[in-house]
Formats: C-alpha cells, structure tokens, sequence
C-alpha cells in the first residue's frame, strides 16, 4: 500500500515540484541471537508466548553486559524492543533471588503508567511473583505503604525519588537493602540543568544504598543524540558499556523534505502547515496508512486532527471507517491509555501529536509521520521521523516546513539536516548551586564523613554549610542541624507541577476533562478562551487561577483563540559590572514577566483573525538572574554598535544575541533551554543597547555566572562560529537564517565587522 | 571554585528575603566538650556519652484502674485494666516534619509504679547527634510489645520518627497498641472548641495555664542553640514544657475517665455539679460515638439528655440506635417529635417506611408522604425521585 503511495507522490508533479529532497534510507535486514541459555525457562516461554521467538542481537548484547554486571546503556530507535533490554535481565534475576528489587525511573508520569502495564502484561501471564507498582504523587496513601515493603520493582520519576523516597529512606529499608537494579530511561531527556539535578539525585541514592549495603547496577536507555555513553557516565559518575548496534530490522524509509507552494510569489507567501499537512494526512489516510502527525504545539494538534476529522466526516460510510485522534499532555490517563490501546489494535488509523509521543509511548507500528513544521532539533527529527516504521514495510516520513527562517534553511539545505550529527546532551553535576542544594538534602538523609565523594568540590560546599549553620560537624560527621526537610523547597525542573485541572460545568455536569500547568494555563485557558479537547470544543467560563481550577462548558463556536504574549525583563538589582575589552558587563537579579493581555479570535479553516478579546490575569514571574552585555557609550561595541545603519540594528543585535546564547551551552554544560535570552536597543535600565542572557530556571542555577566568569572565551567562541560557518547569510548554527527574500543587506559580513570592531581582532 | 561569590549570593539572598539572622547563635563557635555537661548542674544524670536522663514524679495524677472505653480495639468491655499497664510518652525533635534528617533528642516515658500513687516520668535527653546509637538504645528499654502507649498525636507523629530512627540505626523495638488522645479528644471537643492542639486542650479543657512556655514551634531552634552554645537557657524551658506535656496527658486520660464512669452511672451532662469545671463541657454525640460498642446503655443515657436539651442531631442518633435494637415505640416517639416540628425529612421518611413496612398502614404512610410532596423545602432534587416512588407505590397499594 504504501510502496503504492510512494510511487503515486514520486509521479505527482503538484506534490514533486514542492520537495526539496528524497532522502531514501535503505532497508536493514534483522540480526538476531538466541535466548540466553541461563534465562528462566518462565520467562522465555512468557515471551515465545508473545511471538518473540528470538532476540534481537542488540538484546542479547545488553543480556550479556548486564549479566556480566555492567552498567549498560543502550541506544534504541523507536520499536527496537526497548523494554525488553532491560525487562529480561531485570525480571530473571528478580525471579531467580527472591529478596532482589529494581528501581525503575522514568521522565514523567505517562511513561511510568505505560510501563506499568506493559510489565503487568508480561507479569500476569504467569503471574509471577513480581509485585510492581508505580510509586508517583498519584499513588494513594492506602496503598504506598504495601508499596514500599512487598513492590519488587518500584516504577517512578526522578522528582518523586528526590523528595518522597530518599528522604524517606528509613520507610524504604527492605527496598533499598535489596535493590539490585535501576533502571534509567529515557536518560538522554536528563541533559543540561535538568541533568544535572538528576546526577546528583544519582549521587543521593547511591549514598543511601550504600548504607544499607546495596550496590545496584543501572542500565540506561537513550534515544539517539550525539554521546550517549558520555552522558550515561556522566550522570552515573561511572563507566558505562555501550550497546549501539541495533538488531532490529527496518523496512525501507524514505525521508522527504517537503516546502508548502507560494501562494503569493511576490510576497513569499507559502501555503501554511496546518492546510498542507492535513492534505497530506488526508491523501494518506483515505489509501488506509496509518499516519501520525507532529505539531509543535497543542493549538495545532487539536485543529488539525478536528480539520481532518471534519473532511473525513460522512455519515453513511461512517467516516469512511477511519478514526483519527489527537493526543498531547493534558489529556486525562484514561484517556490516554485508551488512544494507545486504540493505536495498538487498529481501531485509531490517524493521529495528531504533540512531542508528547516523541517519548517511547507503545502505540504500535505506523507506516507514515509528517512534521507540520521543523521539531527545532536533529535528535527530536529522527524521534519523530522514527514512530513510521515497521519491520518488514517500507515507510515515509514528510518534514513540512514553515515560514519560519529556520524550517526554510532546513527545508532548503537538506545537506545541513541530513548531514548534522544529532546534538550532545551536556552536564554539570557540580554546578555548586545544584551540588550545594543536593548536599543540603544528602546531609538530611545521612550523616555526612568529610572525605565522603559527593562531586568535585563538596568538601568547601560542607565547610560553607557548616558556617551557614545549616549543618554540624561533630563526632567526625557533619549532620543536619536545622527545623526544615531541604528536598521539599528544591525543584529538579524548572517548569512548575502545579497543574489547573480544567472542569466541564456544560448544563450543571461537574467532571474533570483534563488538565494544565499553570503558567501554559495562563496562556490557554483564560476567561473567554476557546479550549479544544480530542475534537470536542468548550469555552471558559471562569479560569480560577488560585484554586487552580478552569471551568469550561461546551460550545460552538466559529473560531478559536490565540494569546497574544508579551514577554519583559526588569532589573531588580545590579550587583556588579565589570569592564570587558570592548563592553561592559552587568550580573545581577532580574524578573522575567510574561503577560498575558488580549487574545485573538481566529476563524476555523480561513484562520483570518476576526476580533480580539481581554484577558485580565496577574503576569507569569519568574525571579532569576542574569547576566548583561552592555554595548556601553565610549566602549569599543559601543561606538561600532552605532555605526551600523538604523535600520539594520533591531537585526543585528538580535541575531548577536542567538549566537551567543547559543554558544553558551558548550561552556555552561548546560542546555540550550536552561538560558533565555533578551536584546534591548536601548535598555530602560542601563540606558544603552545591551544583551541579556538569564537563567531559565527560577531563582538562577549559576548559569548567568558562568556566562561572566567565562564571557572572553564565549565572545571569541561566538566570532569563531559566525567566521567559520560556511552558509553566506546565516543558518540555524551560527545567526539564524535570513528572513529576508531576497536579501538586500547582509547581516551576516555586518555582524562579522561588527565583532572584529568589537574585538579588537 | 568560587566560594566567595557564592556566599555573597546566599547573602544577598537572605538580606533580599528580609530574614535577620540570629547574631549571638551565628557568631558563638560550637564547644568541642559535650554540650549536655551542664545538665549535671540541674538534677540530671548521664548514662552514656551525650546521653541524660532524669526522673520526676508526680503524686495523684492517675487513677489506678482505667475503663477500657478507649481500648475497646484490644480489651474486652466490663474489665478495668491497672493503670500501670500504660505508658505515656511524647518525644520532641530537631524538625516539624518526618524525613531521615529529623532527629529526637528529648523523649520522655511516664508510669505509673506499681502499687503507689506514683506517676514517674523518665525523661532522656541527647545533648548532641553522635550519641544517637546510645540513646536510642536507652529509649528501646520502654518499647514493649507487651505495653499500652498513651500519647498526643504519637500514633502519627512520635511513633513514627521513633521507628525511623530505630531502623536507620539497626535496632529493633516494637511498639504495642497505641492509644492516641488526640482522636478521642476530637471527637469530644471539637466541635466545642475547634483547635485540639494540647495547648488548646489544657486551657479549655483542663484548665491548666502555663506560664512562660516554650512555644512548639521553638524547640527545634532552641535544640540546635543548646548544642552550639552548652548554655542551660536554652534547653531548660524546652526540658519543662516536655515535662508538663506527659503530666498532661496523664491529666487528659484522667478527664476522659471522669466523662465515661458519669456516663456509665447516668449523670453526665450540661449542668451537672462536678466542680472541676472539666467533666460538663463536652460534644455529648462524641461521647455517646465512643460509648456506643462496649456501654450502649450509657450511650443511651447520654443522648436522652441532650435530645432532652432540644440537642437534634443528638434525637436522630438516638432513634437509630432505638430502630436497630427495636425499640420502636420509643424510636417512633422521636420521629413523630422531629416531624411535627417539620424539622427532619430523615423523620418524616423513617415514619413513612415504617407505617408501610413495619406497622403495614400504607394509609398512613400516604398520608405521610403527600404531606411531604406538598411541603417545598422537601422538594429537592436529591429526595424527589424516591419520594415520588414511594408516592406511587402507595398510591397504587391503597387504591387496591
């Protein structure tokens, strides 16, 4: 069927005259070993049972180095038979020695549920004496305690392991004496701040099962990213085996670059994503392949999957018997888990996603993704790209570029794209914020020796506590000295779990149909705003922001809302300036406000704006700090900064800004999106053009520092970025595309001769 | 590494969030003897290293038989149990909540010796975190199986941090059945007085006024200013209001025993002349809910007063228990008052059942029933359809 279609779209010159490239990835025969000899015959008849008559060789290797008691990290493309990599050892050894536990973490709560089933499958078949519960927020308190002492395998995420588990340890003995595995997937999501809270959250549990006498092996997942072994290690602070080479078959995969035709060639105006990827949804679709689309926000993955829906809908042929659903966080479980099963079955051909589904969420095998737009990395490309593919078929992946500057240079350098390694996840577990904060919490959970290892520079980050008074040295120990419980007041992320749980009041009913974070809350859900759940459209009634409800009620509306945000830096405090060569440098604490004032009203499928609202909510804050190039009167980028043209200068600072925050992460070891960052042509506070890079995360993590203590070698790294691209008027990996068509200026040479100025070089 | 701007940060951060830090504990160097030294000087004894203890006694605190209303989970209903069988204790500790890093450093056990009037309490005090493993091993000494622990908020809270810091240190101690006052203390006074934090119970119920009391939420904070500075002021407020904590309890036990013998002889209540001011100011439901399993009778009694008073709620329990032990007529009586008071649709429904059912005078019942239909504050959407039901059912059985 779909080698049928791919004939059918090579032919059709409408479609051909928009591709950009046909990247054809040959098909890869399977590799394949035998079940180990040594496995429990339960589990491999468990497993023949479930038509896995062999491993896949990649499994077998992770059998052998997890046996051969190796920390092992495995690198797997989607339906590679992820879980079994770690299942199989896991589940053997937990049989074979009865007291033997494993942890198994994951990034949120979706996967630990999806997880949790898949393990009941296999457990229940059997009914092995395997007792494995997900132990999240969401466990209710009657059953936590039956939890700790008889789950063999305990499923959870990093967050509740910080606060709920390890300082808790004392009501997790019989666990944690016992604890032989743990379980990390996902690892290449810990990467930047996020990671290293999460290494240091390693650093904890380590400590407590050595107190108990445990010393457990971890095996690793990761998606494909640049250094899956380094940041395995990294995180684990030991030596990692590699297992890459994947034993699963794949049919062959055609990889299209596809640019939306101009609907206005003097103007440059393409067709927009939403209207052509739902036309190729449709096209694929109504020829029965199944299909996924991925939508870079949840506006989109609930208009596209209604607008598909909308075209399909007939009710003689029912649809024409194709079911197509959208799926996005903030969907109840039940839900979720019954869009999955539905995608298992076949009983759902068609669905519209978030990145939510990027993860490794079972919905089973599809012949067809299309991104509508750019996923903004390589790494979440090939993610997306790899949820079509099965075994045996050949399959096709669409990448539909928007207007935007970055989808344009992807969609037009499909060198670029198909020849860029995907990015490196980076860390720094010794970040004194982050080490100071979770020694905080290791000296809570264990008296704390001196020459304990606990990161590169705990032995000052103890000698500084103990000034603090916050803990004591006595008897040769430090302890906790102080009322509070430390995990409580630390978060490892920076976005807030405070959720709005969005309630339909539709003719007096009073039921819970989703729910939120509150800052995208603010930004979706307010008074007035159209909020679309799988399809079904209400209105907001009354979004109560402090009891952290959102009441809506059905609706039939002709149009859906957009929030108009604004985004503003305020300085609260300067508490240094240093003279750079060339600029002067600011540090200090700033907010970060983003507000929220009036919506606009968009018209279903013509999406023209037909009016606008209010909205009238208190701003979204976020304390931090930051650091502030200065383009000061008198300083070298100062008196250059004013020779570039007016009208040029909005341009330029603004790509400068790009560059440089985006070199950063190499120096910080953080990601790009632990840093924001901000340009002011003429600053309300410092009264000068000027540069802001601040820290993502509230109340700062050291990052805005390390920009200053380290901002010559950021500077020269950003000039060297810009020289050595080779692309002539900027791309995505040094300023940004041009925006411009056909450009007239260029900014590119204009920002080199601005820094050689600025530099002295 | 950076410590210094580190410091400034912490610094700016604290001055930002106005927080003045206490100079005098900031600047005072910790002691390198044991803090608990000067504990000596006030009537203590050391046992380990950093370990003390002190025994007080109090005459008269207990009755030498307790009801066993309160242990009706474990005891069977007509014994008394001797009121050495129990053991009363309360710990006080470096934090609020629970977590590895919230340690007890003062606990104390009160007893009654056996054959006297003498209430003794041993207090153990830990005059700094090395001595943990010994202290614990002192306090293990008090945890039985065997024994009755009476406490305020211990079943939750002590006991809880208790076996957190027996199991970290590897020492096994089990508790027997713990009697927590704070539940049958809510259930007395709470709808009386509100709050039932044993402050509040002292000054409303046992009338017991504190002067210069250490306030709870202190102690943590004057716990880590003792081990710093080894001055007896600091620890001596927190060592008292401990102190008088498990007198209390052994006050607050005795009170309860007051309320269940007068329930049990017929003359609790409102107004009745027992001169303590303690025994008459109590939630008559919340006793009768504690005497109801092992002394119905005196559950009866309590309700008959204060559905007598006009108390409702009190009418309604008390014409259940009436129905459940068919007592009827009696149960009738009540009903019949609630509903010419056109008070209670619970009544009017009971009498309405009843007359159908019970008495098979479905007229009456319809009478009944019509007369609910024609008053609106019974119209409710929650009770109309049953009502409409039993409409129906009777409209149907009297028409035949």
């Amino acid at each position: 069927m779909l080698s049928d279609l791919i004939k059918t779209i090579k032919d059709d010159r409408d479609f051909k005259r928009n591709i950009t490239h046909w990247e054809t990835i040959a098909a890869r025969e399977g590799s394949y070993a035998d079940f180990p000899d040594d496995v429990e015959p339960v589990l491999k008849e468990i497993y023949t049972g479930r038509g896995i008559e062999q491993l896949y060789s990649h499994q077998r290797e992770c059998w052998d180095n997890v046996t051969a008691g190796k920390n092992t990290v495995v690198v797997t493309p989607t339906a590679s038979g992820k879980t079994l990599c770690y299942n199989l050892p896991v589940l053997n050894d937990l049989l074979k020695n009865p007291e033997a536990r494993a942890l198994y973490l994951f990034p949120t709560k979706a996967l630990s549920q999806d997880q949790q089933s898949e393990l009941n499958e296999v457990i229940d078949t059997a009914c092995l004496p395997v007792k494995t519960v997900t132990y999240d927020g969401d466990t209710p308190a009657s059953i936590r305690v039956a939890a700790r002492d008889g789950g063999r395998i305990i499923i959870t995420n990093p967050d509740m392991l910080h606060t709920g588990i390890m300082p808790n340890h004392p009501k997790w003995i019989k666990f944690l004496s016992n604890v032989k595995y743990i379980v990390i997937d996902e690892v290449h999501i810990y990467r930047g701040v996020f990671g290293s809270h999460v290494t240091n959250v390693i650093r904890r549990l380590r400590r407590i099962c050595r107190f108990y006498g445990s010393d457990p092996q971890f095996i690793c997942c990761s998606a494909t990213i640049g250094n899956p072994k380094e940041l395995a290690e990294n995180i684990l602070e030991a030596p990692v085996s590699l297992v890459d080479n994947n034993g699963a078959p794949s049919g062959e995969k055609h990889f299209v670059l596809y640019n939306p035709p101009l609907v206005d060639p003097v103007q440059g105006i393409r067709r927009g994503v939403v209207l052509e990827s739902q036309n190729l949804a449709l096209k694929f679709l109504r020829r029965g392949i199944k299909t996924i689309v991925f939508c870079r926000s949840r506006i989109r993955t609930e208009l596209i999957s209604s607008y598909i829906n909308k075209r399909l809908s007939n009710i003689f042929t029912d649809n024409s018997r194709i079911r197509v659903e959208a799926y996005r966080g903030g969907y109840l479980p039940s839900e979720r888990r019954q869009i999955e099963r539905g995608m298992r079955d076949g009983s759902i051909q068609g669905i519209v996603s978030t990145n939510a589904l990027e993860l490794g969420i079972d919905i089973g095998g599809l012949d067809a993704s299309i991104m509508a737009g750019f996923p903004g990395s390589i790494s979440s490309s090939w993610q997306q790209a790899g949820r079509a593919g099965r075994r045996a078929t050949s399959s096709l992946s669409v990448l539909i570029a928007s207007a935007s500057p970055v989808d344009q240079f992807v969609i037009e350098n499909p060198g670029y794209f198909f020849g860029k390694n995907p990015e490196s996840a980076l860390i720094d577990p010794d970040n004194i914020y982050i080490a100071l904060d979770h020694l905080r919490c290791a000296v809570f959970e264990l008296p704390f020796a001196p020459d304990e290892d606990f990161g590169r520079q705990s032995k000052e980050l103890l000698m500084y506590l103990e000034e603090e008074g916050v803990i004591r040295l006595t008897g040769g120990k430090y302890y906790w000295s102080e009322r509070g419980y430390p995990a409580e007041s630390i978060s490892l992320r920076s976005a807030t779990s405070e959720n709005v749980v969005i309630i339909d009041e539709t003719g007096g009913k009073n039921i819970v149909i989703g729910e939120m974070d509150r800052p995208s809350a603010k930004e979706m859900i307010y008074d007035k705003a159209v909020y679309i759940h799988r399809g079904e459209q209400y209105q907001v009634r009354k979004l109560d922001i402090d009891n952290k409800k959102c009441y809506v009620a059905q609706s039939n509306l002709n149009y859906y809302t957009d929030a108009v945000v604004k985004t503003d830096i305020k300085v609260l405090e300067e508490d240094k300036r240093t003279e750079l060569s060339g600029c002067a440098l600011a540090e200090g604490d700033v907010l970060v406000r983003k507000q929220v004032a009036k919506f606009k009203k968009i018209k279903y499928m013509s999406h023209e704006n037909v009016g606008f609202g209010e909205i009238f909510l208190p701003e979204e804050e976020m304390h931090t700090r930051s650091a502030v190039f200065i383009f000061s009167e008198g300083s070298k980028a100062g008196a250059s900064f004013d020779r570039i043209p007016d009208e040029l200068k909005e341009h330029v600072i603004g790509r400068i800004g790009s560059l440089i925050k985006n070199v950063c992460p190499v120096f910080l070891l953080c990601d790009s999106h632990d840093l924001g960052v901000a340009e002011r042509l003429r600053d309300p506070h410092f009264d000068e053009p000027c540069i802001y890079i601040y820290d993502n995360y509230p109340g700062g993590t050291g990052l805005s520092e390390g920009i200053a203590s380290k901002s010559d070698k950021i500077l020269m790294a950003a000039y060297e970025r810009i020289t050595n691209c080779s692309c002539e008027f900027g791309c995505p990996s040094c300023i940004g595309p041009d925006d411009e068509e056909p450009v007239t200026h260029n900014k590119k040479s204009r920002i080199i001769t601005f820094f050689q100025e600025w530099l002295g070089r | 590494m950076d410590l210094k701007d580190l410091r400034g940060r912490l610094d700016a951060i604290k001055q930002q969030s106005a927080a003045t830090p206490d100079e005098d504990s900031r600047t005072a160097k910790p002691e390198q003897s044991d803090a608990g030294e000067v504990l000596l000087e006030n009537g203590w004894n050391k046992v380990e290293d950093m370990v003390y203890e002190k025994v007080s006694v109090i005459k008269n605190a207990l009755p030498q038989n307790v009801s066993s209303i309160l242990l009706n989970k474990i005891q069977s209903p007509d014994r008394k149990i001797p009121a050495s069988d129990l053991i009363f204790y309360d710990t006080e500790t470096t934090g609020l909540s629970a977590g590895a890093g919230n340690i007890i450093f003062l606990a104390g056990f009160g007893e009654l010796v056996p054959g006297t009037d003498n209430f003794q309490i041993t207090q153990i005090f830990l005059s700094d975190f090395p001595g943990e493993p010994a202290f614990l091993d002192r306090l293990k000494d008090f945890i039985s199986p065997e024994r009755i622990y009476v406490s305020y908020n211990g079943k939750s809270f002590d006991a809880n941090v208790l076996n957190t810091r027996f199991s970290m240190n590897g020492i096994k101690a089990e508790f027997g059945y713990q009697l927590d006052l704070l539940y049958s203390s809510r259930r007395l006074w709470k709808n009386i007085i509100g709050s039932c934090s044993l402050g509040d119970i002292e000054t409303r119920i046992l009338d017991k006024h504190r002067e210069l009391d250490v306030p709870g939420f202190m102690i943590p904070d004057l716990y880590f200013d003792f081990v710093r500075t080894g001055r007896w002021d600091t620890i001596a407020g927190v060592i008292a209001h401990h102190l008088e904590d498990i007198a209390s309890l052994a006050e607050l036990l005795t009170v309860h025993e007051q309320l269940f013998d007068e329930a049990a002889g017929g003359t609790p209540g409102p107004g009745n002349d027992t001169g303590a001011g303690t025994t008459d100011f109590f939630d008559q439901l919340g006793l009768a809910s504690m005497l109801i399993e092992k002394r119905p009778e005196a559950a009866v009694e309590v309700l008959k007063q204060a559905w007598g008073a006009g108390n409702y709620r009190a009418g309604i329990e008390l014409s259940l228990i009436f129905k459940r032990t068919d007592r009827w007529e009696q149960a009738i009586m009540i009903w019949e008052k609630l509903w010419a008071d056109g008070r209670s649709i619970f009544a009017a429904t009971e009498l309405a059942k009843y007359y159908e059912h019970r008495a098979h005078k479905p007229e009456t019942a319809l009478e009944i029933t019509e007369k609910m239909l024609a008053m609106e504050r019974f119209r409710i959407a929650q009770h109309l359809p049953d009502l409409n039901k039993r409409y129906g059912r009777l409209k149907k059985r009297t028409s035949r």
